[in-house]
């Protein structure tokens, strides 16, 4: 019987051996359940509609600022002291800072604030190139700060720093601002001989008539504040001042020297120093001690001049970042899609399917690359579409809720912050799905692989709100929580103390790297499931 | 590349349990080989190991001299069907079979035929969930067909099925034999097999206890034992053992005679003039010799479930249809 | 009383109960202990200081939930609830009957967390300018006790949870959830009043009040009736997983 067999060749012949037919058999795998399928569309509404519901019962607080309209458009503090005079055409100015400290009574704040340093890391005093005396106007200005140094700054957003270290008698800094035609040029020496270009500013369209001088200002000292248990967490904080000691002030080129004029440029901080809590929705008001003295805000004597100031020359920060905010809600998409990540593996083990599955494919690493490329891709396009929709529509709610120019710039979705943040929500939602997908095929359970998940990506922000600032922070420079930083919609400059708290939109990573936290948590736990999957028998 | 299963020297422990211990044999093409031991004999192990479920701790199984892991399209050379049970209720058995068919780099149109070839069609887009046990076992079956592969293993297939699907997948596995193609059928059950098995690989304890074909098998077993009744036992015993059998008294009146055939015993009585009222050649059904051979492992096993431990959810394997 | 004793066994006979009860120790003593060691007084001397070396019960509930879903659920994937039931024909029985076991074991496994969290706290508080809290004091006991029953009524509402989905990883993303998302919504939105209610009426910030010491008043529920909102979450998800329960074919 055995003698005479032909051994049987199969009919089925495939030539391609691509990874190509593995994802398309992931994707079979998927769309096939209807279950997982509602509940990724259930994921796209909620991750559209949670925000815009935020977004629609939100109530804006923010207009205790005073903000002005920067060259950009966008909101700007400009509130200074400025000892100023017109200078026409090109030229250039000099001056020598010995002296920068913190002056005034410091205001009284409520048990759990700790004491304000009395000098500010960014009071600022030096030279300053203004178009006008309007706050919000285009200027550049070179500067010695309290806590960074010599630094150049031009039109409130560009920073370049300069000479490291303090002003003072023994260890003076030198200024000089250069300008010529609609460029100006900063110098820093230590000597007033050997000076050193920091950088250059092109102000176009800067008048042929623009006002030159010295300033100084010290911005609002704002304090996270925890009480860890207590009901007052928020955000605290108050004006503070600054004085600078300035003297070798010499004009050249066709500048000639005239007398000085001093004056109080934007609203000031002079006021009664009011104590501002913010936390979340609920912000109080308290009054506090008087503010700082200010009626000797300029004082000239033999060629020495004391500035003293209060306020700031920045970009505005607001205290939340209401979208932000508003985009919390995709948390609520982001749990869906965990769990539809870690069944995609799990349910296998539940029933024995993983077996059918290895069999077919036995290179498993393979096998969930492309179960994690079908995860991933479907999340982020569910994702993606909830988000673009959430986006204008959110915008648009807390427009009319009070979120207005320019306490708050509508972002269009086509701008690197709009597709950053609707990119990076779907980013971040599908790298989460991946995540649980190979924490599911670490555990093969899918209860504990959603728990963990959670626990990773989810629990942090809530563990943040109870530790202090740094620990918080640490917190969110290294779990997965990172990459909501992703969602940031208001920029933060460097050469801006910033005091939020991390769930209120202060994260200390820059967005992408924040999200590229996450990512190699996914990574990670991807290279140990292939590394476990290969291993184990199943 | 040839249609057969190579397996040798496979050992594998799960803790201190040995599931394998040097299970080694060939599958050839052409024919049904039966895979058959008590439960826990190592059976479902060696397939899975086969399939590279499982990593063996030392030996070998090849698939047409390859091992599994390293074919590009798997199901093209072996089909499987190891757990019926193993499917996402919620997906229809044609979907089931269509993810399985992409990642062959199959179309829609295979899946149909094996559908088709498995009668499976009235019912391929319902949820697999609400299928009986045996419907399951036919698409487990489809599942194994799709690549049309040159071996097939099969893992109890004939759980859960009633008489007419019994004798379908009889039916079904002698056709595909008759193709040339090699199938292992694995089954606690030695009567499941007959007349179905060309040949048998008897295992227990995770060793080959026998690798014969189905003839040599019963010849074996059966060793021409005749059994005479009479009444004078002792000129009874006297005449053939004269002519050379080996002659035990099991009864008063009884005797059991092996080493000659029935008929040579008849006329050896009639020429002595010795009377006797019965004289019955005793054939071994498939069954029995398979009992006989694994009697170790199933002492074992009575040892094991006696001592303790009460596994009363597992099915006995000793019982015969 | 062997539908108690029946369950029990079930329980302890699992590998993942003993898992998940250590996880659920270790995490609760960790977080505690580490929230406890990076506060300190010259910053932070309002701190609550029994709120915080309580910390921990906000991660410790997810592996008591996970628990207790899989005390349900478990039997659904494994096919078992039908065995169960043929043993236990009244559903509300078996349910009843999990129920007691899961709320005994946890009861247990939180004592020990909450006794570990304290004592940590009693060791880490005077180094960082705190006084050591006590358990002898009446808000400090009832803090404790409270989180012990805070982490019971979470495993109930697991339960609840699992009987109403019987799929594990569904059930225990419900009740984290529902659990984790409104303390962040809560934490964030720009509404006062939408505040005002989260705080009151959601499982773990009405449940977790019962850990407040300070400032009773300000709170926005009291400490028992912040429990009592709890239980109510508790009462409704297992009404409506015993009647899931009793009216589906299992």
């Amino acid at each position: 019987m055995t003698a005479t067999i032909t051994p049987y060749r199969s009919s089925q012949q495939t030539a391609r051996d691509g990874f190509t037919q593995l994802v398309r058999s992931e994707w079979t795998k998927f769309r096939t359940v209807r279950g997982w399928v509602i509940a990724m569309c259930a994921a796209a509404l909620l991750t559209a509609l949670a925000p815009i519901e935020l977004s629609a019962t939100a109530q804006n607080h923010n207009s205790l600022d005073t903000v002005a309209t920067g060259p950009a458009g966008d909101a700007v503090i400009d509130d200074f002291y400025f000892v100023h005079q017109p200078l026409t055409g090109n030229g250039s100015i000099t001056v020598r800072v010995t002296s920068l400290h913190g002056v005034g009574p410091m205001p009284q704040l409520p048990s759990g604030f700790t004491p304000f340093p009395r000098t500010q890391p960014w009071a600022k005093a030096g030279l300053i190139v203004k178009a006008s005396s309007r706050p919000g106007s285009p200027y550049a200005a070179m500067m010695v700060t309290g806590g960074h140094g010599v630094r150049m700054q031009y039109d409130f957003t560009h920073d370049t720093a300069g000479l490291a270290g303090a002003a003072s008698v023994a260890s003076p800094r030198w200024l000089r601002l250069t300008r010529s035609g609609d460029t100006l040029t900063g110098y820093a020496s230590t000597d007033g001989t050997h000076w050193t270009e920091v950088g250059t500013a092109d102000l176009a369209g800067l008048p042929s008539t623009v006002q030159a001088g010295l300033f100084a200002a010290s911005p609002a000292y704002m304090q996270a504040n925890q009480s860890f248990g207590g009901n007052n967490n928020g955000i605290g904080g108050g004006p503070s001042q600054a004085a600078a000691v300035l003297d070798h002030l010499r004009l050249t080129g066709s500048w000639p020297a005239r007398s000085w004029t001093g004056g109080q440029i934007g609203g000031g901080e002079g006021g009664p120093a009011s104590i501002i809590q913010s936390n979340g929705g609920k912000v109080t008001v308290q009054p506090g001690a008087p503010g700082p003295a200010s009626p000797d805000h300029f004082r000239q004597a033999a060629g020495t001049f004391t500035v003293a100031g209060s306020g700031d020359i920045a970009p505005y920060e607001p205290v939340t970042d209401p979208l932000l905010v508003c985009f919390y809600g995709t948390l609520i998409g982001l749990i869906v899609v965990i769990a539809l990540g870690a069944m995609f593996i799990t349910a296998e083990f539940r029933r024995g399917l993983i077996r059918t599955t290895l069999a077919a494919t036995p290179r498993r690493a393979r096998v969930l690359a492309a179960k994690a490329l079908v995860a991933g891709s479907v999340t982020f396009a569910a994702a993606l579409v909830g988000a673009a929709v959430a986006f204008p529509i959110a915008q648009h709610m807390l427009n009319r809720n009070g979120w207005k120019a320019p306490y708050y710039q509508v972002i269009p979705l086509f701008s690197t912050t709009g597709l950053r943040i609707v990119l990076g929500t779907a980013g971040l939602l599908a790298v989460a799905a991946i995540l649980a997908l190979a924490a599911g095929a670490v555990l093969r359970r899918g209860a504990g692989a959603v728990t963990s998940v959670v626990a990773l990506v989810v629990f942090p922000l809530i563990l943040a709100v109870v530790l202090p600032l740094s620990p918080a922070n640490w917190l969110m420079r290294l779990t997965p929580a990172a990459a909501f930083s992703v969602q940031q919609a208001v920029p933060q400059y460097s050469q801006v103390s910033h005091s939020c708290l991390p769930y209120n939109g202060c994260y200390p990573l820059a967005p992408w790297a924040g999200f590229g936290v996450m990512c190699l948590w996914a990574l990670a736990a991807l290279a140990g499931a292939m590394f476990l999957l290969r291993r184990r028998d199943v | 590349m040839e249609a057969t299963i190579e397996v040798a020297g496979l050992r594998k422990r799960f803790g201190t349990t040995v599931a394998l211990d040097g299970m080694s044999f060939t599958v050839s093409p052409g024919q049904v080989t039966g895979f058959v031991g008590p439960n826990g004999a190592g059976k479902s192990t060696t397939m899975r190991v086969i399939l590279a479920l499982d990593a063996p701790d030392d030996g070998r199984a090849l698939i047409g001299g390859l091992p599994y892991a390293s074919l590009r399209h798997p199901l093209n050379h072996v089909g499987a069907l190891l757990d019926a049970a193993a499917l996402q209720p919620s997906r229809s058995a044609r979907n089931h079979l269509l993810w399985l068919a992409h990642s062959q780099g199959l179309g829609t149109k295979r899946v149909d035929q094996v559908i088709e070839q498995t009668g499976l069609r009235p019912a391929a887009k319902r949820k697999a969930g609400g299928y009986s046990l045996g419907m399951r076992q036919l698409l487990g079956i489809a599942a194994a067909m799709l690549g049309d592969p040159p071996v097939l293993m099969f893992d109890e297939p004939f759980n859960g099925l009633d008489p007419e699907g019994t004798a379908w997948i009889r039916g079904f596995l002698r056709a595909l034999a008759a193709e040339g193609r090699a199938v292992l059928v694995s089954s606690h059950l030695m009567g499941e097999l007959q007349g179905n098995a060309d040949h048998l690989v008897v295992v227990g304890r995770g060793q080959v206890i026998a690798d014969t074909s189905v003839a040599e098998l019963l010849t074996a077993a059966s060793r021409d034992r005749v059994t005479l009744r009479t009444t004078a036992r002792p000129e009874a015993m006297t005449v053939l053992s004269h002519a050379g059998a080996t002659v035990a008294a099991t009864d008063h009146d009884t005797l059991t005679i092996s080493g000659l055939a029935a008929e040579r015993i008849a006329a050896l009585l009639g020429q002595n003039s010795v009377p006797f009222s019965e004289l019955a050649a005793h054939r071994a059904t498939l069954e029995e010799a398979y009992m006989e051979l694994t009697r170790d492992a199933t002492e074992y096993r009575a040892q094991e479930l006696s001592s303790g431990a009460a596994q009363g959810a597992e099915p006995t394997g000793q019982e015969s249809r | 009383m062997n539908a108690l004793h029946a369950e029990w066994t079930k329980l302890r006979t699992v590998p993942s109960t003993a898992w998940l009860l250590l996880t659920a120790v270790a995490l609760t003593v960790g977080v505690s202990a580490l929230t406890t060691s990076v506060v300190k007084c010259p910053a932070s001397c309002t701190a609550d200081t029994t709120k915080l070396s309580l910390t921990g019960i906000m991660l410790g509930q997810a592996a008591v939930a996970t628990l207790a879903v899989l005390v349900m659920s478990g039997e659904y994937s494994s096919g078992m609830i039908r065995v169960s039931l043929a043993a236990v024909p009244r559903r509300t029985t078996m349910l009843a009957a999990k129920a007691a076991v899961v709320t005994g074991v946890v009861l247990v496994t939180g004592a020990v967390s909450v006794l570990g969290s304290v004592l940590i706290a009693r060791l880490l508080l005077p180094d960082n300018g705190f006084a050591p809290i006590s358990l002898w004091d009446g808000p400090t006991l009832r803090a404790a006790v409270g989180s012990v029953l805070y982490l019971a009524l979470i495993a109930l509402l697991g339960l609840g949870a699992a009987s109403a989905f019987r799929d594990s990883a569904v059930a225990v993303t419900v009740v984290l959830g529902l659990l984790y998302i409104f303390p962040i919504i809560g934490n964030l939105i720009l509404n006062a009043q939408w505040q005002h209610r989260i705080e009151r009426w959601t499982p773990m910030n009405a449940g977790l009040a019962i850990q407040a010491t300070k400032d009773l008043k300000a709170l926005p529920i009291g400490p028992w009736p912040g429990l009592g909102v709890l239980a109510l979450w508790v009462a409704a998800a297992l009404l409506v997983g015993g009647l899931l329960l009793k009216l589906r074919d299992a």
